[in-house]
């Protein structure tokens, strides 16, 4: 076997070797003492290198305090439920008020004889005849001008 | 992990507060987070590296001193902690930003899965990657040593 890499003595340091490689590995070992003296090296170092980072670390100054509570007042269900019974009344009485200031029925329209006499009259006419105009008498007195029919 | 990104005490705190938030969000709208581990890692990893690379576009008036802030507990450590500090942030600055990533990853302990995941390099890179990464701080580490003790 060939000497191993710096790769696989770093995967080797890590444990990230598969069990198949680690016996090749400790096989080379045996008979290879440059191996052997470099995977010390650098274990050394990967060692060093994470003591030497890890002691850069700064302890956190204060780790905030969590308080638990020791007894927890849970709400009664009862009275929920009346609050709740509650505003749901009011609310629904308030929407009625609003509604019955708000709407305002539409006017039934009731058309007397004589509406629908004129209505019918002037949609029988054609605009550029004078038909219309001949059956209408225009009749004034004293409370004002009249329109009158030709027929009636 | 955090404080492992060459960001200050208050910086840290302020990112760790948004990764948490961050989450909150995450299940608030209904989302999953399938590896929470993992994702807590991966957002907090990217809001170091926009934290640091926001900080070198600008330019600070006054820096303070965490020192004088008196925020450490002894004397001792805080000169032990910030003399760790610059030696490992100096050789960390010189490596890329995903080296360096991986670099704080693999100091947290965690698989070459989850460095993968979290960082973006395939997974049968992570090997190769990480053993070039720390063979470069190697000789930085040292001389940054030598340094220190010279003066």
């Amino acid at each position: 076997m060939k000497c191993l890499t710096n790769e696989q003595i770093q995967q080797l340091i890590d444990g990230e070797t598969s069990t198949v490689d680690l016996t090749e590995y400790q096989q080379h070992f045996n008979g290879c003492s440059h191996c052997k003296e470099r995977y010390n090296e650098q274990m050394a170092l990967s060692q060093n290198i994470k003591e030497l980072l890890n002691a850069s670390v700064q302890s956190p100054e204060r780790i905030p305090e969590f308080r638990i509570p020791n007894k927890v007042i849970k709400p009664k269900l009862k009275d929920i439920r009346i609050i709740s019974w509650l505003e749901v009344a009011a609310l629904l009485i308030s929407v009625f008020f609003v509604w019955k200031m708000t709407y305002k029925p539409e006017e039934e329209l009731k058309p007397t004889a004589e509406n629908i006499r004129m209505f019918e009259k002037c949609n029988n006419v054609y605009a550029n005849t004078a038909t219309w105009r001949d059956n209408v008498i225009i009749v004034t007195d004293v409370n004002g001008i009249k329109v009158q029919y030709a027929d009636k | 992990m955090v404080s492992k990104f060459s960001v200050s005490r208050f910086e840290a705190e302020d990112i760790v507060q948004e990764v948490f938030i961050r989450l909150y969000l995450q299940y608030d709208s209904g989302g999953e987070v399938e590896y929470p581990k993992t994702w807590l890692y991966k957002v907090a990893s990217n809001i170091c590296i926009n934290t640091v690379g926001r900080r070198k576009q600008t330019k600070h008036i006054e820096t303070v001193n965490e020192l004088d802030l008196g925020v450490c507990d002894s004397l001792e450590l805080k000169i032990e902690e910030v003399e760790h500090m610059k030696i490992i942030q100096k050789a960390l600055s010189t490596l890329k930003e995903q080296e360096k990533l991986m670099v704080i990853l693999y100091s947290e302990g965690l698989s070459y899965k989850e460095i993968s995941t979290i960082s973006g390099v395939r997974f049968t890179s992570v090997s190769k990657s990480l053993s070039r990464a720390l063979e470069k701080l190697k000789p930085l580490l040292k001389t940054q040593y030598h340094e220190m003790l010279n003066q």
